[in-house]
């Protein structure tokens, strides 16, 4: 409380010095192409060489003393807007600006002012910009912006096939995705081959791996924030896709010309639409596909009041006959309000629902199940950026979120002898409040010097109704037998919302930028974030389909320090931008499986898992061109994940699933004339941890392998290469509309990637034991795609 | 499956791979079994028809008569009751039958107190008989003396067992409904209270059924006290004029888990939903280094039946 004081203190001496008469200027920088508001442009006051930037939604707000200015509105590859604006009193200001004809030719590598690695005090931030996603070689040729976040620095995965991405150590359930602002839980299609953000719906996506602004929270290694375009204010338009395998088409236009506009985006897989022609039945009666849906509307009430709603439907369906099948999906919806209090006010109201759920079953005529589990959550939060001055930016607000977590529940039947008998099964759903408040200042000291400091507290709370086991000694895992399984001796019974176990507590942020020259600058962060749900997963990597749980009476909420530091160093008038970053991360709190866990269907998960810590540390370098016909990066991740469990491994220290020692990839993109490009990625990474026998049992005729060294061994290295070709057909300077033929290769000379590695005797001879790799994408796949856009 | 024929097809081959070499650990396969039966305390509701206990007592009898358990174990390839036999670990990928351990000083407890000293099998290399009648109720553990160190397992819980009432071959549509093969289905019950486990043992033609992922187990959680008749616990299709005998094993916890573990890391290995490699914990202690051995030494009662497929096929309707 004594340092939430000071900080009190502290943040009320800044906004005293605002309290001056002074002058603001504030408005909305736009695309003049299609109205939308513009992330992250530059508006720079230039007698003063004080600027600012603006924020989600557009807007900017910068104070500055009585004058007349030349103020310049910026965005890199776009045409700046150049005004003399005289400053008396409070003055708002929309800009448009537009694509610069000298520029057209070269490529954007990222949205942000130039030198904004240089001058940000964001460090451990990659900022994805659409258009070069969609030139990176990709699985099919579907531009992916997480295979795309795959191949910078930082960011690993356990391997082909695997769901989501691992952000510096952290496991999949630790990166906090945002789609307009709505959470994510599962950001995969088909089990991590594709993801389920459809590019042509996407504005901006932007990774926080380090330096988590406190306006953050719940999770502990990343935050993916994805902003969904607005549509189009001034004409409409279509954008879309024909595969071979699946296609997306994109729809946006004024509904009031530069007040009210929507966009309406959808994509469908068609694997399943040859499955008739099999001579299987079975093939026959199967269906494998994904669809995603993207809607949002915004309305520009007036100067002060913009409403937003945004919407996501996504599933994915597998069903084989019946024999096994599968589903799972996201739905998101966003209703937003930005609304200006003042001129140096920004406020943003948001009310979000968002709901994951996924499913397993199989149907036969003699016995079937069918096994549901879901998250669900209603969230109200509002968010403020006070521009105090040019050098203090505050940010405050508030979030709350209500879950309810049903981790699993099951309807089976059998028949027998012309009897149905059914069973019910439901582990207890568990409702939970999240709430957090915040508070932050960016702030320029002198014209080297810039930080940005913070304080989030964030509460939780696992609420009733329901039963909660109680075990001996209050300890589900026996300390002395900690394999043996721990029976529960009583329950308790909580009433409908009283609060079974809560947590709380501090979380710091803290970045300091301080520029040597122009090119050149050093910067440090350091953030502790806390996280309240777990993923709990058992399986060879994770799937769409395991579990959440809720922190509560015995599973604890991780939590992670983290310490960064980098060096950053543009060449050439920015053409060139590279970086160097140093990180370690300790967690506490996080939880691992027993071996042999049963985790569906369990009441009593918490006798299944362990608790335990673990810390990873590496070094960062990166080196972009990020203009001219030829672009790309290099990216090099050298790091080490390590946990440590009581009850794994004899309390040493061994190795997470995505541990990836050495990690390098290579992006580059060249433009042989406006209408051809080609492209190619390669991507190297240290073979995957994985557990391998030590010796072999025969028991009642079976050959057993012995594991006793989990995450022991590892898996042969990962590489691939991939390449990329783009034909514009209609010539772009003489019409309004374009079609392009995309076409590619995945994994081109064939690399044959382990997605596991396993052990298994002769089915014929049980003396006879071999080892065997599965390997997925395993031959190359050449890709053919025709693009449009009107 | 389009994708799935595109990624999967072809992709799954065997690598060669250098694991280093082990020190060789005992591992023990003992089974402690009699015919001890579980009979409900009164006549058996199946589900809204009663099944006198009677009738029950006098199927138990009349397939006891039929069984033969010693011509059994003098025909099957593999016959584990009441015998303790002691093998080696060996390297991964040293690919030949597992070293026997003769010699070895084995004795049987019963509630703490030695009961039996096993004599080793003159004929059987590293196999030791037991001749002690077991008591239900009272827990069975080995005290062994071999290669040097002493072992103990864990204690065992001997109870019994439902008879195993009736073995039918039934003639119908097959998992995945697309033909129609003979399958055997068994008439048993299960026994009142909540914690039961079972294992069954399958010979088909005389011949045990060592294939991981036909390990047959099951506990009481979603029947408890149920009359299974009817019950599928032998999903393999079986040919005209075959023959299938089934044991019926009362398991303890351990052993179940055990024996789950054991066709987990066998039998469902390498898929995106399988479990990750994990030791498979049996309940042999090496007393003298303080670490697990391997193995499990099982008891509980035990009951037998057998069935023959017919020579022909019904005219039935199928897929």
């Amino acid at each position: 409380m004594k340092s939430l004081l000071s900080i009190l203190f502290i943040f009320s001496l800044i906004l005293s010095g605002t309290a001056q008469d002074k002058v603001t200027l504030s408005g909305y920088v736009k695309d003049n192409e299609t109205g939308e508001g513009m992330i992250a442009a530059t508006v720079m006051v230039k007698e003063l060489n004080a600027g600012t930037v603006t924020n989600e939604y557009g807007f900017y707000s910068i104070t500055v003393v009585p004058g007349t200015y030349t103020v310049e509105y910026s965005f890199i590859g776009f045409e700046s807007f150049i005004e003399t604006v005289d400053l008396t009193s409070n003055v708002t200001k929309n800009a448009e600006i537009g694509f610069s004809q000298t520029m057209l030719d070269e490529v954007v590598i990222t949205g942000e002012r130039e030198d904004e690695n240089i001058t940000s005090v964001e460090m451990s931030v990659e900022k994805l910009d659409i258009a070069q996603v969609k030139k990176i070689p990709q699985l099919l040729g579907e531009a992916d912006i997480i295979r795309s976040i795959q191949l910078l620095p930082g960011v690993t995965t356990v391997g082909e096939g695997a769901t989501g991405f691992n952000v510096r150590g952290g496991n999949i359930d630790q990166n906090l995705i945002l789609l307009d602002e709505s959470p994510v839980f599962s950001s995969s299609h088909l089990f991590g081959f594709f993801s389920v953000f459809n590019a042509d719906a996407i504005k901006d996506a932007k990774l926080y791996k380090g330096g988590i602004p406190s306006k953050y929270g719940g999770r502990l290694s990343s935050v993916l924030d994805i902003r969904q375009k607005e549509g189009n204010q001034k004409r409409f338009s279509a954008t879309g896709g024909i595969g071979l395998l699946f296609s997306r088409l994109t729809l946006e236009g004024p509904i009031v010309k530069n007040k009210a506009s929507f966009i309406v985006s959808g994509r469908r897989s068609y694997f399943d639409i040859f499955f008739p022609f099999a001579p299987d039945e079975t093939i026959n009666n199967s269906r494998l596909f994904f669809y995603d849906l993207n809607g949002k509307v915004n309305w520009t009430i007036n100067d002060k009041n913009r409403v937003f709603l945004a919407g996501y439907l996504g599933d994915d369906v597998f069903d084989l006959n019946g024999l096994f099948a599968t589903r799972w999906g996201n739905r998101t919806a966003t209703l937003r309000w930005n609304h200006l209090f003042s001129d140096k006010l920004f406020s943003n109201f948001t009310a979000i629902y968002s709901n994951y759920s996924y499913a397993l079953g199989f149907d036969q005529e003699s016995f079937g199940l069918d096994w549901k589990a879901s998250i669900e959550n209603i969230s109200g939060k509002a968010d403020f950026t006070y521009f105090a001055n040019p050098n203090n930016k505050i940010e405050f607000g508030f979030h709350n979120t209500y879950y309810y977590f049903r981790p699993g529940g099951a309807e089976a039947y059998i028949e027998s002898n012309d009897v149905v008998d059914t069973f019910n099964f439901q582990v207890r759903p568990i409702p939970a409040f999240e709430s957090a408040i915040y508070l932050s200042n960016e702030q320029k000291i002198g014209t080297r010097l810039t930080l940005a400091y913070g304080i989030r507290y964030s509460g939780f709370a696992q609420l009733g109704a329901g039963q909660v086991y109680k075990y001996p000694n209050d300890e589900p895992i026996d300390p002395e037998f900690p394999t043996s399984t721990v029976s529960p001796i009583d329950t308790v019974h909580y009433d409908e919302f009283e609060i079974v176990k809560g947590y709380h507590g501090i979380e710091p942020r803290f970045a300091a930028n301080y520029q040597l020259d122009e090119f050149s600058s050093v910067k440090g962060s350091y953030n502790r974030m806390r996280q309240y749900i777990h993923l709990i997963s058992n399986t060879t990597a994770a799937t769409p389909v395991d579990i959440y749980m809720p922190a509560g009476e015995y599973i604890k909420p991780g939590l992670v320090d983290q310490v960064a530091v980098g060096y950053f160093r543009n060449f050439y008038a920015n053409t060139y931008e590279s970086s160097v970053e140093l990180y370690y991360k300790y967690f506490q709190d996080l939880v691992d499986y027993k071996d042999e866990a049963e985790l569906l269907l369990n009441n009593t998960l918490e006798t299944e898992l362990y608790t335990g810590d673990g810390q990873a540390y590496g070094l960062e370098f990166q080196f972009k061109r990020k203009r001219g016909k030829l672009t790309g990066w290099v990216s090099y991740t050298l790091s080490r994940v390590e946990r440590f469990v009581e009850e794994i491994n004899n309390g040493d220290p061994y190795p997470a699933n995505w541990d990836k020692t050495h990690d390098i990839s290579l992006v580059a993109s060249y433009d042989i004339t406006n209408r051809i490009n080609v492209a190619s990625s390669f991507a190297y990474m240290t073979g995957r941890p994985i557990t391998y026998p030590e010796a072999r049992m025969t028991f009642g005729g079976v050959t057993a392998p012995i594991y006793n060294n989990r995450n022991g061994a590892r898996t042969p290295a990962y590489h691939r290469l991939d390449v990329a070709a783009t034909f514009n057909l209609i010539d772009p300077d003489e019409h309004d509309f374009t079609i392009d033929l995309a076409t590619g290769c995945y994994n081109v000379y064939g690399r044959k990637n382990p997605y596991s590695i396993y052990f298994q005797q002769d089915p014929d001879m049980p003396e006879i034991t071999r080892a065997f790799r599965l390997s997925i994408y395993a031959i190359p796949i050449p890709y053919l795609t025709v693009n449009f856009k009107f | 499956m389009a994708l799935a024929a595109i990624t999967l097809a072809g992709c799954q081959e065997e690598i060669d791979l250098d694991l280093p070499a082990t020190q060789p650990e005992l591992v023990i396969e003992g089974y402690l079994t009699q015919r001890d039966y579980y009979f409900p305390n009164g006549d058996l509701d199946c589900f809204g028809t009663t099944v006198p206990l009677a009738d029950i007592v006098l199927a138990t009898q009349l397939v006891d008569a039929f069984i033969n358990i010693d011509s059994i174990e003098s025909e099957a390839d593999y016959f584990p009751f009441n015998k303790v036999q002691l093998t080696l670990t060996g390297d991964y990928f040293a690919n030949e039958i597992p070293q026997t351990v003769s010699n070895a000083s084995v004795m049987l407890y019963e509630d703490g107190n030695v009961v039996e000293t096993l004599i080793e099998d003159p004929n059987i290399p590293g196999t030791y008989r037991i001749t002690h009648y077991p008591k239900i109720g009272s827990e069975y553990h080995l005290w062994i003396q071999a290669l040097g160190n002493i072992y103990e397992t864990e204690r065992e819980l001997y109870e019994s067992v439902p008879p195993l009432i009736g073995l039918t071959a039934n003639y119908g549509p097959n998992f995945i409904q697309d033909s129609c093969a003979y399958y055997v289905n068994i008439d048993t019950y299960e026994k009142p209270g909540a914690g039961d486990h079972y294992r069954w043992f399958f010979y088909l033609n005389n011949e045990y059924d060592k294939r991981p992922g036909f390990i047959s187990i099951t506990n009481d959680d979603n029947f408890d006290g149920f009359c299974l008749f009817g019950f599928d616990v032998y999903g393999d299709e079986l040919e005209l004029g075959d023959t299938l005998t089934a044991f019926q094993m009362n398991a303890t916890e351990g052993y179940f888990n055990f024996l789950s573990s054991l066709q987990s890391q066998t039998a469902f290995v390498g898929g995106p939903f399988d479990s990750p490699p994990a030791p498979i914990r049996g309940n042999l202690n090496n007393l003298t280094t303080g670490k697990p051995a391997f193995g499990y030494f099982a008891a509980g009662g035990i009951s037998a039946n057998a069935t023959a497929i017919p020579d022909t096929i019904p005219d039935v309707d199928c897929p």
